[in-house]
């Protein structure tokens, strides 16, 4: 019971980095209808800035914040300078401009960084705290907090205020958006910018677990790409829920059946990523599509 | 593709497949080596393109059918001695059965979707292979003996010529698709899946053939692939090679034929060369180029006399509009004058 | 005093020219109709006085203020508003949202609860349905909820691309009556392009038919629906 629990309980904290990552990846989408195949590169990169800060002796909270202030502009510069130029082409080719994104980010935090991997330190203390039987780490608790905070701003921001409203609207439709007079093309811009500063946050989180390295986001990637998805692309609530339910489902799942070691663990987010997609393309949270012709 | 149409550009094709056969009696064993790599690449966004460009079915999962062609060949060799001229069939054909796997789920996905579930595929494949190292020599991959010289030619020479039969072989195979009747339906699908399916175009067939025409390609060139490095790994078919050609395609010219040949250059020349200051400026140049290629040049290098020519008439129109009463391209919206003309009669 | 003059008006999306010198004007919270076959350069024009069209030659000016280099964003501002022709709800907004996106430029205050109910009093369904999804409204909701999210501006001017485009002809007799209404109560200018001639002709004062890109007759509404002559040549009924 105490090893489920403490499976349960790293499989949720796991889960919140995916969500967290996922959590950015649908505020672009619902902010601009783009998929951005990037999101996990510029989060590298946003890391990369993070322990920048910190190495020049800024507190880790306050090297976090900065960066993320940071992201925010490069999420924005990404959005004016690569995204909208191609805008309105053909409906893909903003998502293949951020797969380029993907390459490019790569390379440059290889060339400005190098590709060995360094040690980042963790928000949270090393500690753990007995629950039922169970150990868990201090660390764990605190990206679940984060978490969770996050996707309540960020439903606070999308449900409840103007901003929020106006960024739906532009992003459905930014014809009608733009008739109503609202400025359309900033509110494009901070939607990539806020969730670029999101996407520092997950770095921030997941860092400590794996170094960070040019291609620390890669795996992790995929798995809030299957969180998205099992959640619907457009919901951040959903976002987060599919990223804990593929963080507990790996957790539990990986210990317990001999066939899937470590090794195949990323089985069980694709094979999640197959189901969802194919019995119900929009998700768990996510609103079906209103199709005309 | 309209391009090979025309007896100029067949002529050049044959003309340039003459010069590249004469090629490996003159070069190094390490440059033909390298551009053997870049026939075998280019069979791959050859397939890439035909599924992606001509059908618009965007996958980065090539480099795992790259990966299924290659580790089929490599066990076939080591495990029962298949010649290895035989392997490239074989792999052909198994990398089109996983392919035909893959299609009949992921084909009812549409447009970024798609990429997801191809992107999430590309990781599948180096966990599998580590997870069975009794057929697959786990971590360590296979090693598998070159194939010899046949007669005079060695044996760089001789794979040489090999991919280049083969791969003119695809691109003939890819020409005579396109030009088929199949070619307009692909690109019907392409662009508007509810209007061809209105029109009576079998969507779902069209699909998953173009996905079995570019896994059979990707296929071919891994059993090739492995008879040049002569060995596979789990991580020589992963993400960075899955996107590396999902960029040569788009470099190229996405729904070109000629095109497959440049991005394949562009895949393999660019780490040579970034390679001598720092192998991460690769993912700069590529990234740089896929974006540069989609913002400039929608129809990739290829086409970029095709863009070019088309900007120039656009801006002599464009500056004055009054000049040319007859421009090459109305739009839409451009007003159906018949009516009001019949009306006009009778009035 | 008018509203709205378009003076000579020349353009199009490219080269080829739509609009050939058009001229025409609304008055001062006047319904006026624009008519004529398809292709004419109707719904040209309505994208013309939004902004959305290259110009060649020619003048608009609303309310005295030059629209030589208006954009969809400005034309809200100084209050035209746009029911474009297949309406533009926002399908995955609910019906209030939408009114809300419609009012953006309102601002947080009173003025926006004012309007939106200003708006659920002329069309009392959409009060019903606030909380649904645009996107799983009738046809002739989306409509209503296209005009009220147009009324949530304030408009000085409406314009209505096709309001009847799709709609059973009784829900779009009641529809044109609520137009009426508002265009009284509210001093809303209308211009509407409409297939439905006699519908249109009962709804404005003045009316202009436009052939190839240019006005081929103009004049009062009920001129030209008493006229059955004129009607037969330009309007086919």
């Amino acid at each position: 019971m105490g090893a489920l629990l403490q499976d349960v309980m790293s499989g949720l904290a796991a889960g919140s980095i995916y969500g967290a990552l996922a959590l950015a990846l649908v505020f672009v989408f619902r902010s601009t209808g783009v998929v951005n195949f990037a999101q996990g590169e510029m989060a590298m990169i946003s890391t990369y800035i993070s322990l920048s800060f910190y190495n020049l002796g800024v507190p880790l909270l306050a090297a976090v914040v900065l960066s993320m202030a940071c992201s925010f502009l490069i999420g924005i510069t990404v959005e004016r300078t690569l995204i909208r130029p191609v805008a309105g082409r053909t409906a893909h080719a903003a998502s293949i401009v951020t797969v380029g994104l993907f390459l490019a980010a790569n390379g440059i935090a290889g060339y400005v960084w190098g590709v060995e991997p360094r040690g980042f330190p963790s928000l949270f203390s090393r500690e753990s705290v007995g629950l039922g039987g169970a150990r868990i780490a201090v660390a764990d608790l605190g990206a679940l907090a984060v978490l969770v905070v996050l996707v309540f701003l960020l439903f606070l921001l999308f449900e409840k205020t103007r901003v929020g409203l106006m960024m739906r609207a532009a992003a459905s439709q930014p014809a009608s958006a733009r008739m109503a007079g609202a400025p359309v093309s900033n509110l494009l811009m901070s939607g990539w910018g806020i969730s670029a500063a999101v996407g520092a946050v997950a770095g921030a989180l997941i860092a400590p677990a794996v170094f960070v390295s040019p291609g620390m986001m890669g795996p992790v990637f995929i798995y809030a790409l299957a969180a998205a998805a099992l959640g619907g692309l457009s919901s951040p609530l959903g976002a987060v829920l599919g990223g804990w339910i593929i963080g507990v489902a790996e957790a539990v799942i990986a210990p317990r059946v001999d066939f899937i070691g470590s090794q195949l663990a990323i089985l069980i987010p694709l094979t999640i990523i197959f189901l969802v997609l194919l019995l119900r393309p929009a998700g768990l949270l996510g609103v079906q599509e209103v199709k005309r012709v | 593709m309209k391009a090979l149409r025309s007896h100029g550009a067949k002529l050049a094709a044959l003309v340039l497949v003459l010069v590249l056969a004469v090629v490996p009696f003159y070069e190094t064993p390490y440059n033909n080596n390298q551009i053997t790599l870049i026939f075998i690449f280019a069979m791959a966004i050859l397939g890439l393109n035909l599924l992606a460009g001509y059908t618009g079915q965007l996958s980065v999962a090539q480099s795992l059918l790259l990966g299924i062609g290659g580790y089929t060949a490599a066990i076939l060799v080591t495990e029962i001695e298949m010649p290895h001229l035989l392997t490239i069939p074989a792999a052909g054909f198994v990398a089109m059965f996983f392919g035909w796997l893959i299609a009949m789920p992921v084909l009812r996905l549409q447009g970024f979707y798609l990429m997801v579930v191809t992107l999430a595929l590309v990781f599948v494949l180096s966990p599998v292979v580590k997870e069975f190292p009794s057929v697959t020599g786990g971590p360590e991959g296979l090693l598998i003996d070159a194939p010899e010289g046949v007669g005079t030619l060695a044996t760089d020479q001789y794979v040489y010529l090999v991919a280049l039969a083969v791969g003119v072989l695809l691109f003939a195979l890819a020409a005579r698709l396109v030009n088929s009747a199949h070619g307009p339906a692909m690109k019907a699908v392409r662009d508007n899946e509810v209007v061809a399916e209105a029109i009576g175009i079998k969507t779902t067939r069209t699909k998953t053939g173009a996905f079995l025409f570019a896994s059979a390609f990707a296929g071919v060139a891994g059993s090739l692939y492995v008879q040049v490095i002569g060995y596979v790994s789990p991580d020589s078919f992963g993400i960075g090679l899955g996107l590396a050609l999902f960029a040569g395609a788009f470099i190229g010219g996405i729904g070109t034929i000629a095109g497959a040949l440049i991005g394949a250059t562009f895949v393999q020349v660019v780490p040579l060369l970034a390679g001598r200051t720092d192998a991460s400026l690769t993912g700069v140049i590529y990234g740089t180029a896929v974006i540069v290629s989609i913002m400039a040049f929608p129809e990739g290098l290829a086409g970029l006399g095709a863009t070019v020519n088309k900007r120039l008439r656009k801006r002599s129109t464009g500056t004055s509009p009054t000049v040319s009463p007859d421009p090459p391209t109305a739009p839409a919206a451009t007003p159906t004058t018949s009516i009001s003309s019949s009306r006009n009669e009778t009035r | 005093m008018n509203v709205l003059e378009v003076d000579d008006l020349s353009g199009g999306y490219s080269a080829t020219p739509v609009l050939r010198g058009l001229t025409f004007s609304i008055p001062e919270g006047g319904v006026v109709a624009l008519l004529g076959p398809n292709g004419a350069g109707k719904t040209t024009t309505l994208r013309a006085l939004t902004g959305g069209l290259k110009r060649t030659s020619g003048r608009m000016s609303f309310g005295g203020e030059d629209l030589a280099s208006i954009r969809p964003e400005g034309a809200a501002r100084l209050g035209i508003a746009h029911v474009p022709e297949g309406r533009g709800t926002l399908a995955d907004l609910t019906v209030e949202e939408n009114l809300r996106v419609g009012g953006y430029l309102l601002g947080r205050g009173t003025a926006l609860t004012e309007k939106l109910d200003v708006c659920f009093g002329y069309f009392p369904i959409l009060h019903e349905r606030r909380k649904q999804k645009a996107g799983h409204l009738s046809g002739g909701e989306q409509q209503m909820l296209a005009i009220s999210r147009a009324l949530m501006l304030q408009p000085r001017l409406m314009l209505l691309d096709e309001p009847s485009l799709g709609l059973a002809p009784k829900i779009t007799q009641r529809l044109f009556e609520t137009l009426g209404v508002i265009n009284k109560e509210q001093e809303t200018a209308m211009l509407l392009v409409e297939q439905n001639a006699s519908l249109a002709l009962d709804l404005a004062s003045r009316a202009f038919v436009l052939e190839s890109g240019s006005v081929v007759l103009g004049g009062d509404a009920s001129d030209i629906r008493d006229d059955e002559e004129l009607r037969r040549a330009y309007l086919g009924y």
